[in-house]
């Protein structure tokens, strides 16, 4: 009876020490998952989301109009202005990334938007010509004052197999002409921060900010409205160039052009 | 550019024959100079200035002169990288202006940080390595248990 009472004693004693364990290693699981989760989800609430957006500003959405004509007196009306945009990337930079010296980009941070994004900047409106391109989310906090994107070939819709695409009409004394002007080149641009009335980039806890990468037609055609010996009409082609009797697309280079900006500053490109 | 103005003692009498008296501190100022990529100076340019502490809304606001040059003083109890801007007829440019120590532009080391990721980009070391320490501790017990004498 006693050695019964003993093993029966024995038995209990070794299924309370099982479950002992058990209870412990289930106590050390939880600490150890909870020690990790906390930490983590104070991160994530350090973070915000990011907009991305292409701008062909007041000219393109309304034209090359009196008195914005073109260098050479053209005015323009477009129709679709595709860009086709990718690896599309957002950079803490330190030091802040000087696009007149040019190189690489020392990035503290960066996030990059994803796919190629082909976008009709015709879009906009004359309130707010930017046109959304995309957006991320879980964006760690800080300022992203250096943007970086390649201009790339559209593998799909109506812009396929050009980085750029100009569809519109162009009126001088009198005669209207239509053009397609069109650029499979392939070109990247590494710009600083956004010039412009507001400072952009700076993403907070739970909070939306948005870059830009800002498009200059004036590059392109020129301005009527700016002295002719200017820097930028000196270097653009004005509409002449593209107002040939033949229908065929006017085909233009990227890497000739400085169409790529951050508001009103300028990007290093290649 | 760093710009030391210093004010003479002026001692002034007047008919009435109140005293008047300039006092003056050495100040640090900065002297910025705006041109265009051709060297042509930008006259009459905005600028703009942001503290290091509050950098999106400016503090300060003025015009470069016909030289495209603007000075102007600086809190340097506010130490970091304060940022300059001027724009005129759409064209512009942006300065960092490194004050004090902890505003001296440094080599960052880059990282990235992929949104889709985001549990694992925000990981710090500490949690990595004790992430490690588990994935140890999981497999010692599982091979443990293997290994273990069959009574």
């Amino acid at each position: 009876m006693v050695s019964d009472k003993f093993r029966n004693q024995q038995g209990k004693n070794a299924k309370m020490l099982s479950k002992s364990k058990l209870l412990t290693s289930i106590m050390f699981f939880l600490t150890i998952f909870l020690f990790l989760i906390f930490p983590i989800r104070h991160s994530l609430a350090q973070e915000g989301r990011l907009q991305f957006y292409a701008n062909g500003e007041e000219l393109i959405v309304a034209g090359f109009k009196y008195p914005h004509l073109t260098k050479d007196g053209w005015e323009l009306n477009f129709e679709h202005v595709y860009v086709t945009l990718t690896e599309i990337t957002a950079w803490q930079s330190k030091p802040p990334y000087d696009a007149h010296k040019g190189g690489n980009i020392k990035g503290v941070k960066k996030v990059a938007l994803p796919g190629i994004h082909t976008v009709d900047l015709t879009k906009g409106t004359l309130q707010n010509p930017a046109v959304l391109v995309g957006e991320l989310t879980g964006v760690p906090s800080g300022h992203y004052n250096t943007i970086s994107w390649r201009m790339a070939k559209a593998t799909s819709g109506p812009a396929k197999g050009y980085s750029l695409l100009v569809t519109g009409s162009a009126k001088k004394n009198g005669k209207i002409i239509p053009f397609r002007i069109v650029s499979d080149n392939e070109c990247e641009y590494r710009c600083g921060e956004f010039v412009g009335d507001v400072r952009k980039g700076f993403v907070g806890k739970g909070s939306v900010a948005d870059l830009e990468m800002t498009f200059h037609f004036d590059h392109v055609f020129g301005r009527a409205d700016e002295p002719l010996n200017s820097e930028m009409n000196k270097a653009a082609f004005g509409f002449e160039p593209f107002a040939g009797k033949s229908s065929a697309p006017r085909v233009i280079k990227l890497s000739a052009i400085h169409l790529g900006h951050v508001g009103e500053g300028h990007c290093a490109f290649h | 550019m760093a710009l030391f103005l210093i004010n003479s003692p002026l001692f002034l009498e007047n008919a009435q024959g109140h005293g008047a008296n300039i006092q003056y501190q050495r100040c640090e100022g900065i002297e910025i100079t705006s041109l265009y990529d051709s060297g042509t100076p930008m006259a009459g340019a905005r600028v703009l200035i942001f503290a290091p502490d509050k950098p999106e809304v400016a503090q300060l606001e003025g015009i470069t002169d016909e030289e495209g040059k603007f000075r102007f003083f600086l809190d340097s109890s506010q130490e970091g990288v304060w940022s300059v801007q001027t724009r005129l007829a759409g064209h512009g440019a942006m300065a960092y202006i490194p004050i004090g120590n902890s505003g001296e532009n440094g080599e960052g080391k880059s990282s990235v940080a992929v949104p889709s990721a985001k549990a694992r980009a925000s990981l710090s070391t500490t949690q990595r390595l004790l992430m490690v320490l588990v994935i140890l501790w999981g497999c010692l017990g599982t091979a443990l248990f293997f290994s273990r004498k069959k009574n």
